[in-house]
């Protein structure tokens, strides 16, 4: 009995092993990517890299980056300037500016996050569908995506909102029901193209499934625009999700959110109560965030693109 | 002996790439003749395109034209302004590219590209004809080079017309302007077999009738044997040897020339295999130093691999760049 | 062509039905629509009769397909006799009827019609600015590629596209308002030329930036085409080969994707029109959608709002199809030879 059981953890041990060399020559192909070594150079790699880094990991750390309760409210405190308590000041209700915007890009990044994740999971494999059945199949989905695309997708988002509720989850649901149409089109033409792929002929010859096909064949070679695609959905989601809830329409408190917060901020930008800082840092704290992911965005795609190799 | 009417020393024109300097052109001299068609022979990447766009001076960034001296009708042309030159291409000097599918403009139609040159060059800058007068040039033009029912076809887009349609009408648009030297880049690779025979006939229809010289580039030796009077051969951005045409076919000399002759299978023959030359061709960047094709040639000696041997004349009018005859009088 | 474009239109018809079930859908989907009309009011005392009362006023009871059907077409009309009451039943949305708004008491398609010009006005400008301004850029960048004057340019482009309506409007108000006093300060009600300046300037340079992107990238495309090789072999004038061959090839994919970022400029006009009190069709839509939890939301303007939106949306992209028709002459003149 102990013998089989120290039997089991052996193969685990191996198993573990095994995966672990699998990642470590995964990465090191990856760094020898043509792409990868595209990106070492480019500088809009490296700052909007560096960038977007930043920001991830104030999300994440978030309790550890912001010194106070971005909640806790201190009407003894209201208005303060900028300060090394206070580095952003505070609002009207005495809460620390700085610390609503550290959680607000935690906010901001959820948004994001569970995006990619619904958008890519209906679009994908629509598109998927479209391009590897093609006909009527691949008609009818693209007729469905060219309305779709055709959309004012803010106003139906912001409907949805009004249906349905504010909060992060109704956020994500309505910017995902216009959204994954941009997938699924740029699925649909990855998979036309390599459809008439000659390995993929050959891979029929010797009379593979569809399935294995699809998995081993196509998805891989999909793989890189579909990575900028969804580097790409960062930005307009916290656009979006942000112009939504400035609307009051989005996300609403307690869930710190930068929109929200520049919403009942735009008060103070003048007369009586001049307080101009109180929109003009959460912003600017905003605008290189969404620049960041823009400008890695870019560096991204032109990696990929196999015409900029000289 | 009159003055050629082109004459090329020293060409050089590099590439400045990320990963090296292409020399994709490196010392080329030739001379053309007026009413003379030169044959321009290499394998692809030898730089005979490169050179064809040096003389039109269309060579832009990442390249240039480091060196040389490009003289027609006895003024170099690089020396000229970017002006001067414009005024020359199209009209004196005119190019027909190699792939007819891309290089005609898919937004305009047909009569519109084809009375451009006419329209700009004829009537504005020289004044030889009316601008009332372009639409009827325009359809004799279509006429001159074989296209079917002219007067519906100028108002057609390109992507109405068939490949060798297309490359008919892009023959118009060069030759609308009566140029002295017409320089052809591949003009029969991209089309049918059938077809390529009717571009012959109508660029030699033009020397016989207008006198035109022709710069005629390609990789096929039949064509070459069938349109040329004399020919040059290209071999890693330099002419390895030039010829009558008589003569190349009947005693090449050069080792590469030779090998490529071989290497065109024959009917008839007896040998099975299709004979190659070993090796490949080499890099632009790093090319082989001495000769560069020693490291594939069969009779490679010492000197081959430490100096590039120069031009040396081995019969009328017959130069090799080959040690094998340095014992000829050296050019 | 008109093949093409025939095609496009009958396929308006299905999207059209589509569009107005989804946008009449709203009222219903929200659980209780006579509680809504209840909350949109500002009533608080909410019995089960009163509910019920306003619910047979506004035919809530009826099934789902007759609600729809009144709502397009008017009919079947009011019945008094179930206590439907004539004034709010819906008279069709084919005979130009959008409801009455219970919140301001009016007919929708009034306040609509006040709203709509407004919109319209506002988008319509901030279009035509960042055309030409998107375009200029665009191009200049293209011809001087990679140089100090292409990285500046893309660089501000990037930045542009990366600002928020709403934030740039805020900052917008800021400089030009409050402190260079340039501008008077926005109002509710006003659409003065200066009161139209800032918010379609503010709109205008976002799509500019994209729109220069565009450009630029569609510009490098074409020059490195053989045809522009060719267009210089005969002769031509550099002016020539860059204004004629390659920004018209250029500008066939520009023009499509410019339409196509049409409904993403509606839905910026909306944030604008919030942020200066700009009178028009998107303020009408939010502040009728309830903002921050507000019960408080008008579902006819909200449908009608929607639905002018949606269809404003595939115009356009009918619009773009037609304009990329036009101008590509493979669909212009068919396949031939």
């Amino acid at each position: 009995m102990l013998d089989r059981i120290r039997g089991r953890l052996r193969t685990f041990e191996k198993e573990i092993v095994i995966t672990i060399v699998h990642i470590r020559g995964y990465l090191r192909r990856l760094q020898r990517s043509p792409a990868f070594r595209y990106l070492r150079r480019d500088i809009r790699a490296k700052v909007g890299g560096v960038i977007v880094l930043l920001v991830v990991f104030t999300a994440i750390f978030a309790g550890f980056i912001a010194r106070h309760d971005p909640t806790t409210q201190n009407l003894s405190n209201r208005f303060q300037g900028p300060s090394w308590e206070y580095p952003f000041g505070t609002d009207d209700a005495g809460r620390d500016i700085f610390s609503r915007v550290v959680y607000g890009a935690r906010t901001a990044l959820i948004i994001g996050t569970l995006l990619v994740v619904v958008q890519t999971s209906i679009g994908l494999p629509l598109g998927l569908l479209a391009g590897y059945r093609g006909g009527k199949v691949d008609n009818l989905i693209m007729r469905l995506v060219d309305a779709v695309l055709a959309m004012p997708g803010l106003i139906i988002a912001l409907a949805f909102v009004a249906v349905f509720g504010p909060g992060i989850y109704k956020v994500v649901l309505a910017l995902a029901i216009t959204g994954w149409a941009g997938c699924a089109r740029l699925m649909r033409g990855q998979t036309l193209a390599i459809k008439e792929e000659t390995y993929i002929e050959a891979a029929r010859a010797i009379g593979e499934k569809d399935r294995t096909i699809i998995f081993n064949y196509v998805l891989p070679n999909a793989i890189s625009p579909l990575i900028v695609m969804m580097t790409m959905t960062f930005p307009a989601a916290i656009l979006l999700s942000a112009s939504m809830s400035f609307l009051g329409l989005g996300v609403m408190p307690p869930t710190p959110d930068w929109g929200y917060d520049l919403n009942a901020y735009k008060k103070f930008m003048g007369d009586p109560m001049p307080a101009p800082l109180m929109t003009i840092l959460p912003g600017i704290v905003m605008v290189i965030t969404i620049f960041g992911f823009n400008f890695f965005g870019d560096a991204l795609r032109d990696a990929y693109d196999p015409r900029l190799r000289e | 002996m009159s003055e050629p009417l082109l004459k090329v020393q020293g060409l050089k024109t590099y590439f400045f790439l990320e990963r090296g300097v292409v020399k994709a052109v490196d010392g080329v001299d030739f001379e053309i003749k007026k009413g003379e068609i030169l044959g321009l022979v290499g394998e692809t990447g030898c730089g005979k395109s490169v050179t064809a766009l040096s003389i039109m001076r269309l060579i832009s960034s990442p390249g240039k034209t480091v060196e040389g001296k490009v003289i027609f009708e006895g003024e170099d042309l690089l020396k000229k302004s970017g002006e001067a030159m414009r005024k020359i291409r199209g009209t004196k000097i005119s190019m027909i590219f190699q792939d007819p599918h891309t290089s005609l403009d898919p937004v305009f139609t047909i009569g519109y590209q084809i009375a451009e040159p006419i329209e700009l060059h004829q009537v504005e800058e020289q004044h030889l004809i009316s601008a009332k007068e372009v639409p009827k040039k325009v359809v004799e033009m279509l006429k001159l080079v074989g296209i079917p029912d002219p007067d519906h076809r100028v108002v057609e887009y390109p992507h109405q017309f068939s490949g060798g349609m297309k490359q008919r009408a892009m023959t118009a648009m060069m030759i609308s302007c009566n140029p002295s030297l017409l320089i052809a880049d591949e003009p029969t690779t991209a089309i049918d077999v059938t077809i390529q025979a009717q571009i012959l006939d109508l660029m030699r229809d033009l020397r016989r009738k207008l006198g035109t010289s022709i710069l005629l580039i390609t990789h096929n030796l039949g064509v070459i044997a069938e349109m040329c009077d004399r020919v040059a051969v290209m071999y890693a951005g330099n002419i390895v040897e030039q010829a009558d045409i008589t003569t190349l076919f009947g005693s090449p000399k050069h080792p590469y020339t030779r090998a490529l002759l071989e290497a065109v299978p024959k009917v008839g023959a007896k040998r099975r295999e299709l004979k190659t030359i070993p090796g490949m061709v080499p890099s632009l960047i790093t090319p082989p130093p001495g000769c560069k094709f020693h490291p594939r040639c069969p009779h490679a000696m010492d000197m081959c691999r430490e100096e590039f041997p120069q031009m040396i004349e081995v019969g009328k009018e017959h130069l090799v760049r080959c040690y094998l005859y340095s014992g000829a009088s050296k050019k | 062509m008109y093949g093409f474009i025939l095609k496009r239109l009958l396929l308006l018809i299905p999207i059209f039905f589509a569009v107005s079930i989804v946008v009449f859908l709203l009222l219903p989907l929200t659980g209780d629509p006579a509680r809504q009309v209840l909350s949109g009011q500002g009533r608080m005392d909410v019995t089960p009769e009163l509910l019920d009362n306003i619910s047979h006023q506004y035919g809530f009871h009826r099934p789902l397909y007759i609600q729809y059907l009144r709502w397009l077409t008017g009919y079947p009309p009011a019945d008094p006799g179930q206590g439907e009451n004539v004034l709010v039943i819906p008279r069709g949305l084919l005979m130009g009827d959008f409801g009455f708004s219970y919140t301001r008491s009016r007919p929708v398609a009034s306040l609509m019609l006040e709203a709509l010009p407004q919109t319209l006005l506002l988008t319509f400008t901030a279009f035509i600015l960042s055309l030409v301004i998107g375009l200029l850029l665009g191009i200049f960048s293209a011809l001087r590629r990679k140089t100090l004057v292409d990285y500046t340019f893309m660089g501000t482009a990037i930045f542009g596209v990366s600002i928020p309506f709403f934030w740039q409007g805020l900052m917008m108000i800021l400089i030009f308002v409050n402190w260079l006093k340039w501008f008077p300060i926005p109002t509710a009600g006003e659409h003065g030329l200066m009161y139209l300046i800032l918010p379609a300037f503010t709109l205008a340079t976002h799509s500019a930036a994209s729109l220069a992107r565009m450009t630029r990238s569609s510009m490098l495309d074409v020059l490195r085409q053989d045809y522009i090789r060719t267009a210089r072999a005969k002769g031509l004038r550099e002016r020539a080969v860059i204004y004629k061959h390659a920004l018209k090839n250029a500008f066939i994919p520009v023009s499509t994707l410019l339409f196509l970022r049409l409904p993403f400029l509606f839905g910026g006009t909306v944030i604008m029109e919030v942020v200066f009190s700009w009178p028009g069709m998107g303020r009408l839509l939010v502040s009728a959608m309830g903002a921050y939890g507000s019960p408080a939301k008008d579902w006819f303007i909200v449908q009608g709002g929607v639905l002018m939106f949606l269809v404003i949306a595939v115009l356009a992209n009918l619009l773009a199809d037609i304009t990329y028709a036009y101008l590509n002459p493979k669909i212009r003149y068919g396949e031939g030879g």
